[in-house]
């Protein structure tokens, strides 16, 4: 293991002090193989700490945005619309690592997430309500406020924004049956054309996760610089 | 009533306290009790949290590395590291016959 893969690993799971200590250890070895034996140890390590868990399950559900966008029916190769999507979800991933106070926002946007699915599911309207989303945006934002402070909050935003985006559209396509119908009931193929048109009223939270994802990324970088 | 440590934990307390004034960086401190960094971390990481480890970053590191964060324990600690050694001895590992 290359010291660069490592200090991507151990920034994946840790931003606080005991994975710098980690990077700096491994930096200092110079046997190749005490290196690789010192990493996997280290890593080994941040992984008995939940919030590392936390990190992985941040950067799974970034990962399910293009999962659920590239592999549902649906698009039309357009390519500026692709360029634009790539940008938004790089920028996701970057931002996914820099999350900081992860218990944090992994609770008050897990229950934000979920807080979405359950109206979704009970009314086929809420789907059509973009400004409800964001009042249930602003309200998980300021319990993170308040919990944790301003990376609590810009962190909480942008994977609120994502998990309703992942909640929404992931439901119309691994649990069709569950989602309420959006198309008319004499469409040929109703599950399918759910799962096309289920995708843009969220586009908007994924626009707005990969801007809230910026303001973290900025944030956090002149944190840790001070 | 006293917390009871892990053997692995006692070895990093003691080791600690025989050089009490010295910062010690990771490496060396697992290399000194034979613990890999995956069990050494953790034991660190807990011992900070419960305050009786101080930490700090090397002041002047060579030139393209970064800086190692440095351990000693803390005034609790020695204390702690102090009970822990004495209970060792008082009761020692049964060993098989």
């Amino acid at each position: 293991m290359t010291v660069g893969v490592f200090a991507l690993l151990v920034r994946l799971l840790s931003r606080d002090d005991w994975g710098r200590a980690m990077l700096a250890e491994v930096a200092a070895l110079d046997d190749p193989r005490e290196r690789r034996r010192f990493a996997l140890g280290c890593l080994g390590a941040l992984l008995t700490r939940p919030a590392s868990w936390l990190r992985v399950g941040g950067v799974v559900l970034v990962g399910a945005v293009p999962a659920l966008l590239f592999t549902g029916p649906g698009g039309n190769g357009d390519v500026a619309g692709l360029v634009i999507v790539g940008i938004v979800i790089a920028i996701c991933f970057v931002a996914v690592v820099h999350v900081e106070a992860v218990p944090v926002v992994a609770r008050v946007a897990c229950a934000g997430g979920l807080l979405w699915w359950a109206g979704m599911l009970a009314s086929g309207t809420v789907r059509s309500h973009p400004e409800w989303a964001l009042a249930l945006l602003a309200a998980c934002v300021a319990v993170a406020a308040w919990r944790g402070g301003v990376l609590a909050a810009l962190g909480t935003a942008f994977v609120t924004c994502v998990a309703i985006f992942v909640v929404a559209v992931g439901t119309y396509a691994a649990l069709p049956r569950l989602a309420p119908a959006v198309v008319p009931a004499n469409a040929v193929h109703p599950a399918m054309e759910n799962q096309i048109e289920s995708t843009d009223p969220y586009v908007g939270e994924l626009l707005l996760a990969a801007l809230c994802g910026v303001a973290l990324i900025a944030v956090a970088r002149a944190a840790h610089r001070s | 009533m006293a917390r009871r440590h892990s053997p692995q934990t006692l070895a990093v307390l003691v080791a600690l306290a025989d050089r009490p004034q010295d910062w010690r960086y990771g490496y060396e401190l697992g290399k000194d009790v034979g613990l890999r960094a995956g069990t050494l971390y953790p034991i660190l990481m807990r011992l900070s949290d419960r305050g009786l480890l101080e930490t700090t970053w090397e002041v002047d590191p060579p030139a393209g590395r970064p800086p190692r964060h440095l351990y000693r324990l803390s005034a609790a600690g020695a204390s702690v590291a102090t009970e822990a050694a004495s209970a060792r001895v008082a009761r020692p590992i049964a060993r098989p016959a």
